[in-house]
């Protein structure tokens, strides 16, 4: 595929710039870090020392430099709030985050894409389907965090309520199942609405007629005509759908007192610990800008009409 | 030229009654009454918003508290009244602030064209690919925590979105006749963009206004949820939720509950005026 | 007189429009022998491709088809679904007027040259033979290469005579041709006209044109059949149908039409056009005939033969001489 380098290109310089704004926009912050690193005790002397050892003297494109090059090398900086390195503070809770992310994925593709379909299997299931995904899309996470831990944790007791497991694969998932519903439900919905809206649209389209006249069955016009044009907005809608999900941690892994990186960089804000703010931010726009580029591709490889557009 | 450039400002009594959509009249007047019964919270909220009583702590609803009261006693119904206030200020802010950003941007760089609209457009897609809720707890990690940083954040945020949108009406209205006619009668770029541009594009901005505000209403309460955004003790319903979250695993849910409740249906209520609005733009009237 | 092979009677349709069944086609009876071209000449709106539609039962399930249309004897509106899938493609083929709305955009124009053949049991390999002998056929010497292209990388000309060989390609008796050619430019509406007049005599094909151009009809086809608000009202031998016009309606628009070479001031048939659904018990042309009586808006009439034409009109034997002066003015 010629495109791909294209595509692959633009998502690195989405990257490039992205990070640089979050960078500037960061360093903008009040309150100095020599300042703070010094202590209370430090004399001015000892502050601007520091800051020079820090080269917070330098201009920010310089820093910026330095501090891209070092995190390629792994090296993030120190965590003010916990006295630890970043990189060693943020690596143990990525893999809850991406397991709570991937979990949520599944389902928004599974019962999304699903319910989408349902109208086309049996047409009296459009109805219903509208109404279920209009009212879906509406629910914060964060409120169907509520609802959920009140329902399925306190009342049933089938989940539990809060926290993070150290167990098992399966005992991780059973864990993150209330999370990665409250995350996944307002996304299951609008993939709902997007997959059904595009069926629709596509099965109207004229060229369905032309295989209908061609003698084809009405499994293979589904699949061969209506299904594979559908997928190219579905497509577009689950790659936002991933990058949102990846933001969205923020607000449910504090909802459920998960300690990955969404909670972190909460806790991190308000603490003013601004090299892990700015190290979780790089890694979500990172997430984002992944999401987007795969997404992309997909949709290249699905949609001739983008490849000649791309090399025109 | 000028019948159809000031069409949609058409209000006589026959075409407004024939343009009028019963759901979308519904929903509007339902929220009408809503933003009017957060305007005047003093008169109707039955308690002060921030009185405590805490011989009256964690009551389930009853005569005396509608919603019942949180954990130091205050009455929830008015709560969620007085926090109606700054859960609506909030997002109609971020949608007034995203909506000139978008539109200015999007007529000017379709307009001057060239560099400075690739670079308006590349700028939008990066900012696109950033979703709302991350800027928004980095402008609090600049500014602070509070309303304004988010809502400068979130502004910022919703720009890209208001202005694709706009941007493929734009190009489409940009080749029609009436615009290239007034290019010949040689008015200005400008001239031309704000008189016909403008109002041709309007509808298309208020269904995407109206579905930009119930996200943004979200994204903003999930702010103040996770403790960046309203600080407690002021009302505001993201606040609500979270100050409710340890009652209801207490066992007194209702103010999680109502609270996380007058949200969806508020952004129902939006999200079904905005597709009405959107419906209404491909029928013909 | 050679055997029919396609036979409407009182053939209608009606469409569901906010809750009522309304008329989009109200009589059309006409047939197609073997072998010969008929033209289904109207205005848009008249109901042409809705009765295209009709024959092939390319209907959405809530449409109504009313009446009969029968197939080489067999009655198309009443066979199952997998009687109508060998019909479609395998015994009646259609074109578009569009051809790249008719055509799916994401898959390679092999795939919808093929999938027809496919679906009937054909061998991949048998049909890409076939796809690639139907393409020269159709003027298009280097198949290989346009197989394993996309639609929007082909011109409309192209496209449609891509349509034309994938209608060709299972062998149809009949080839509906729905404005073959009305979003082509003019040289390329040649050709394809020119093509389907090739694939017709090297066939023994049958053909229905569908089209609201009159000299395009006349050129390619035996007999012209003139539709008006969703009723056949004229058949006649195309060549004589333009002197010899008889149905009021049909002589109005031979004069409504401008002329190469005259300079004589164009007619227009005074009134609006009508739909199907607007028009009422009697005839459909009543509200726009110069020559219609009471008993005109109360009772359809019948098509009946009227020298070598059949004309569907109640006064046909008392207007003749008027008639034939409006003709005059030609």
């Amino acid at each position: 595929m010629k495109e791909a380098p294209r595509v692959v290109g633009r998502g690195l310089i989405t990257l490039l710039v992205a990070s640089f704004v979050i960078y500037l926009a960061l360093s903008l912050a009040p309150g100095d870090p020599a300042t703070a690193l010094a202590g209370n005790r430090a004399t001015p002397e000892q502050v601007e020392t520091l800051r020079q050892q820090l080269g917070l003297d330098r201009p920010v494109v310089v820093r910026y430099a330095a501090w891209l090059a070092a995190s390629l090398h792994g090296d993030l900086g120190r965590s003010l709030q916990f006295r630890q390195d970043t990189a060693s503070l943020i690596e143990p809770r990525l893999g809850v985050t991406f397991l709570l992310v991937g979990y949520a994925f599944l389902l928004i593709l599974v019962f999304g894409i699903g319910l989408g379909l349902l109208p086309s299997v049996r047409s009296w299931l459009s109805w219903p389907v509208v109404v279920v995904t209009a009212l879906g899309i509406s629910i914060p996470a964060f409120v169907a965090a509520m609802i959920l831990i009140q329902v399925f944790a306190l009342n049933l007791g089938w989940f539990p309520v809060l926290g993070t497991s150290n167990g098992d694969l399966r005992d991780q998932l059973w864990h993150l199942t209330l999370p990665a519903i409250a995350l996944a439900i307002s996304w299951v919905a609008y993939v709902g609405q997007i997959t059904r809206a595009s069926v629709r649209e596509q099965a109207g389209k004229e060229h369905v007629d032309t295989a209908r006249g061609r003698g084809l069955a009405p499994r293979a016009i589904f699949s061969k005509h209506v299904l594979r044009n559908a997928a190219i907005p579905i497509i577009t809608i689950s790659g936002l759908a991933l990058a949102a999900l990846v933001a969205g941690s923020i607000v449910v892994e504090t909802a459920f007192g998960i300690g990955g990186i969404g909670s972190l960089l909460v806790t991190s804000v308000l603490a003013k610990d601004y090299d892990v703010v700015l190290a979780i931010s790089m890694i979500f726009v990172l997430a984002f800008v992944v999401a987007t580029t795969v997404a992309d591709l997909a949709l290249v490889a699905l949609d001739p009409r983008l490849r000649s557009k791309m090399s025109a | 030229m000028s019948t159809l450039a000031t069409a949609p400002h058409e209000w006589s009594v026959g075409t407004v009654l024939r343009r009028l959509d019963p759901v979308l009249t519904v929903v509007t007047v339902v929220l009408v009454a809503l933003v009017v019964v957060a305007i005047c919270a003093p008169f109707l909220a039955p308690y002060p918003p921030e009185q405590i009583d805490l011989l009256d702590a964690n009551q389930a609803p009853s005569a005396a508290h509608l919603l019942g009261t949180d954990s130091l006693g205050r009455d929830i119904l008015s709560r969620l009244i007085y926090g109606a206030r700054l859960t609506f200020l909030g997002p109609t802010l971020i949608i007034l602030l995203a909506t000139i950003a978008g539109v200015s941007l999007t007529i000017s760089s379709v307009w001057i064209g060239g560099t400075y609209d690739r670079i308006v457009s590349r700028a939008l897609d990066i900012l696109f690919a950033i979703p709302g809720i991350l800027v928004a707890v980095i402008a609090v990690a600049i500014i602070g925590p509070g309303l304004i940083a988010p809502v400068i954040a979130l502004s910022l945020a919703y720009t890209p979105y208001l202005a694709r949108v706009l941007r493929s009406v734009a190009m489409r209205e940009r080749h029609l006749a009436y615009i290239e006619a007034g290019t010949l009668m040689g008015l200005s770029g400008w001239a031309i963009g704000w008189r016909h541009l403008v109002p041709n594009v309007m509808p298309m901005v208020r269904a995407q206004a109206a579905l930009a505000f119930g996200a943004a209403l979200v994204d903003l309460a999930a702010v103040s949820y996770i403790g960046l955004g309203v600080q407690s003790p002021i009302p505001e319903w993201g606040v609500m939720v979270a100050e409710g979250q340890a009652a209801l695993l207490n066992g007194y849910p209702w103010q999680a509950i109502s609270a996380g409740i007058a949200i969806v249906v508020v952004v129902l209520l939006v999200n079904v005026a905005g597709e009405r609005l959107a419906l209404r733009l491909e029928r013909p009237r | 007189m050679t055997e029919t092979l396609l036979e409407l009677q009182h053939t209608g349709l009606d469409i569901p429009v906010g809750g009522r069944l309304l008329p989009v086609v109200h009589d059309v009876t006409l047939t197609i022998a073997r072998g010969e071209s008929v033209g289904l000449v109207g205005e848009s709106g008249s109901g042409k491709s809705m009765t295209a539609r009709t024959i092939m039962r390319l209907t959405r399930h809530d449409w109504r088809p009313r009446g009969a249309v029968r197939f080489a004897g067999e009655d198309v509106l009443a066979m199952g679904s997998r009687r109508l899938r060998q019909l479609r493609g395998a015994e009646i083929g259609m074109i578009y007027q569009d051809p790249r709305a008719h055509t799916n955009p994401v898959r390679t124009n092999g795939d919808s040259l093929l999938e027809g053949m496919l679906a009937a049991g054909v061998p991949r390999q048998e049909a890409t033979e076939r796809a690639l002998g139907l393409l020269a056929s159709v003027g298009i010497p280097d198949g290989v290469r346009r197989m394993a292209q996309y639609p929007h990388q082909l011109s409309g000309g192209l496209l449609q005579r891509i349509m034309i060989a994938a209608a060709m390609s299972m062998q149809p008796q009949l080839l509906i041709a729905d404005e073959p050619t009305t979003a082509l430019d003019v040289t390329t509406q040649e050709e394809v006209m020119a093509i389907l007049g090739e694939q017709r005599t090297e066939r023994g094909l049958s053909l229905l044109v569908i089209t609201h151009d009159l000299d395009l009809a006349a050129a390619v086809t035996d007999r012209i059949a003139v539709m008006y608000a969703g009723a056949v009202l004229e058949v006649a031998p195309s060549r004589s149908l333009h002197r010899e016009a008889r149905h009021p309606y049909t002589v109005a628009l031979m004069t409504s039409r401008p002329a190469l070479g005259s300079r004589r001031r164009i007619q227009t048939i005074p009134g609006r056009p009508v739909s199907a659904f607007e028009v009422g018990e009697g005839c459909v042309f009543a509200a726009r005939c110069p020559f219609a009586v009471d008993h005109c808006r109360t009772e359809r009439p019948e098509l009946r033969e009227v020298d070598g034409h059949q004309v569907a009109c109640h006064r046909i034997d008392e207007i003749g001489d008027e008639i034939d002066t409006l003709r005059g003015e030609l």
